[in-house]
């Protein structure tokens, strides 16, 4: 048993730890990059989303290096990420890959679990730890990006910044007791408690919501949040594998979290509407509330839950004064356009100044890239 | 010697400066096409201007704006670098004041813009399809041998204007070979082509937006009458159509310049960088995945600026790809 898994966001390093745990071998693909892309495209139907590619793409990847057993979130559904998997699966057996596919979702996550007990034999004592710990983990490391991209524009010393967030991903490498994890996410809070700060008015907060995958994996946003750190805008997002995957694998949370959903969404929106449809128009009513300036939709071309989400945010946009902005990406390689909007998007909410660049706010970043 | 300010909007079809004095007059503009080759047509601008105005203006600020504006700046040394949204903003909200609605179309873009009390307040830009900007109404005007000059005289001919499917390029080009295969005359499909585009427009780029007057209409495209004709059909009001109007974005980086030195030495080259030898060159990053395309700058054989990698580690000019692993 080689155990792989595709990419996404900051799953990786948690899932390798928990095969160590385990003691299962396992392989970790490149992150996707062009290559994953080209791979992915070239196995998916035509028309295609862009995270269906890309996961697709380090799928093959990884059965390439050797994997004969591949773990992947399945979450269920309207939206293809209900049959993503499945598919993605059944592609992959076609062009001739031999592999076993172990699926975390509500129908199979027990099968998948006495699967990796029976390879392994390990007891379940020792595997609930595992699972625990890695899960424990990957919010650690959660935690230090939400930091890094909300507390990132605040900081005065942004090479001091820099430097601490750069020491705690090392750390985070090397944990190996939940104690740990508790003491670094306390150092972790202490710094930024205790950090020399801009004002609260100087910062731009810039809200985003969308698809999961497109918002989680850098390569498919294009590097969205390092572009808005970089422009100084402090970056506030919901969505993460730890607030998600919960509600989504356990019947008895799934209830209250819609419940919640559907009233945050409420009047804009009044049903769920797939993939992540009703997560962003709740996440911009949210967002709101905590007063960010502006709101951006991300979501791969074609996504129809983000679609009807689209009309929804369009009206938040106009009754609640909310500037939101929707962009739809690809995989398009470069990054011009992209950046002319967002530039102009920021420019816009900026906009109290006549010709008010982010630069204006925020003396400490620089407009020009 | 006249302080003045310069600006340079590269697009995908044309390179456009302004030369602006300290009052908001414009000296000089130039509208020419950039044919793929920015660096030639920025340099051919510069000289073109340098032969004129080098005596009686002393430039005190640059801008660039469009999408070739981090190239332009470092090639002409720029004091502000801004997208051309807020460009076009800028000089509509000094041009013609009280202006609420800004249609601008250009070469591969089109944008609207929204305006209250000369503040952007809502903006779109198109994004995934072109059909309905310059570059296909050129094609358009190439396929049927019309220059591109009389294109919208021609539409305003027209009687009885052709329904075509305007929301894609592939599909309108397809609507019209069909329509003219079964003897429609000319003027009457190129009419049709017209009110599907701004059909179009209006339906994408414009969706959702409140378009109050006073719009208005810039960039090349704005040049047609044809779509300047369909857009007060469709919209029931007069297009306003500014002197400047295919160098906005120019006028607007002026704007912007003057606002950015504000009494500090300008970061301008002077009118001899057009006869600098700037040489791009790019490669392909092998240090990770993301597999980043670097672009670099030589000014006579001297590096002078480099972009396109993610992590930022070529940013450091001192960095040397012999140093780094590039593959």
């Amino acid at each position: 048993m080689l155990v792989s898994f595709p990419h996404m966001g900051e799953l990786c390093l948690a899932v390798e730890k928990m095969c160590k745990l385990m003691a299962i071998p396992c392989i970790v693909p490149a992150r996707p990059g062009p290559g994953t892309l080209k791979r992915g495209s070239e196995l998916a139907p035509e028309g295609s989303c862009l995270p269906f590619c890309l996961i697709l793409g380090n799928m093959s990847e990884a059965l390439e290096m050797g994997a004969d057993t591949l773990m992947m979130l399945g979450g269920n559904g309207p939206c293809r990420f209900g049959y993503f998997i499945y598919l993605a699966v059944k592609i992959l057996k076609e062009v001739g890959y031999d592999f076993q596919a172990l699926i975390i979702d509500r129908g199979h996550i027990y099968q998948s679990c006495k699967t990796v007990r029976n390879n392994t034999g390990i007891s379940w004592s020792r595997f609930v730890r595992a699972v625990s710990f890695s899960w424990h983990l990957l919010a650690c490391e959660e935690f230090l990006k939400k930091t890094e991209r909300e507390d990132r524009a605040y900081a005065v010393d942004k090479k001091g910044f820099d430097e601490a967030i750069l020491y705690w991903e090392e750390k985070i490498k090397g944990i190996s007791d939940e104690r740990e994890i508790q003491r670094i996410e306390q150092n972790i809070s202490k710094y930024v408690e205790e950090m020399v700060k801009y004002p609260e008015e100087m910062i731009l907060k810039i809200g985003l919501v969308g698809d999961i995958y497109t918002l989680l994996e850098p390569y498919a946003n294009h590097g969205i949040e390092e572009f808005l750190m970089e422009n100084g805008v402090s970056v506030q997002k919901e969505i993460s594998v730890v607030n998600w995957l919960p509600n989504a694998l356990f019947p008895w949370r799934k209830g209250k979290y819609r419940k919640t959903l559907l009233q945050q969404a409420f009047p804009y929106l009044k049903n769920h509407v797939g993939g992540f449809g009703l997560e962003s128009v709740a996440g911009a009513r949210r967002m709101r509330d905590v007063s960010v300036d502006g709101v951006l939709q991300l979501f791969p071309l074609g996504c129809m839950p983000e679609i009807v989400a689209h009309s929804a945010l369009n009206r938040i946009c106009v009754q609640e004064e909310l500037p939101v902005m929707s962009m739809s990406l690809d995989g398009h390689q470069s990054v011009t356009g992209l950046e002319t909007r967002l530039e102009a998007f920021l420019d816009m909410v900026n906009g109290k100044h006549k010709y008010a660049g982010p630069c204006l706010r925020n003396k400490a970043s620089s407009c020009i890239m | 010697m006249v302080k003045a300010y310069l600006g340079v909007d590269v697009g995908s079809v044309s390179t456009n400066f302004v030369v602006m004095n300290e009052d908001g007059a414009v000296i000089d503009c130039l509208y020419l096409r950039t044919l793929g080759q920015p660096v030639k047509a920025i340099q051919n601008g510069l000289r073109k201007l340098g032969e004129k105005l080098s005596n009686e203006v002393r430039i005190a600020g640059v801008g660039t704006t469009g999408s070739a504006r981090n190239l332009t700046g470092v090639l002409v040394g720029a004091d502000i670098v801004k997208n051309e949204i807020t460009a076009h903003a800028v000089a509509v909200s000094n041009m013609v004041p009280g202006a609420q609605t800004i249609i601008e179309i250009g070469g591969q873009d089109s944008k609207i813009i929204i305006m209250r009390d000369g503040i952007v307040t809502d903006f779109a830009m198109n994004t995934v399809c072109a059909a309905g900007t310059g570059s296909f109404l050129d094609q358009q005007a190439a396929r049927l041998s019309i220059p591109i000059e009389r294109f919208g005289e021609l539409a305003l001919k027209a009687k009885t204007p052709v329904r075509i499917a305007g929301r894609c390029a592939v599909f309108a080009e397809s609507d019209m070979v069909h329509k003219q295969q079964l003897g429609h005359s000319t003027e009457d499909i190129i009419a049709g082509l017209c009110e599907a585009l701004v059909r179009n427009y209006l339906n994408n780029v414009g969706k959702g937006k409140e378009i109050f007057a006073p719009i208005v209409f810039q960039g090349g495209v704005a040049a047609n009458q044809g779509i300047k004709a369909a857009f007060e059909k469709a919209l029931g009001e007069e297009m306003i159509i500014p002197r400047y109007f295919n160098v906005m974005g120019a006028v607007g980086a002026c704007y912007l310049a003057m606002d950015a030195v504000q009494g500090k030495q300008t970061a301008f080259k002077g009118w001899k960088a057009a006869g600098f030898s700037f040489r791009p060159s790019s490669f392909e990053c092998k240090g990770c995945p993301n597999r980043c395309e670097i672009i670099q700058i030589f000014e006579n054989d001297v590096l002078i600026a480099r972009w396109g990698d993610r992590c930022g580690k070529w940013s450091d000019l001192g960095v040397k790809t012999e140093d780094v692993k590039v593959g």
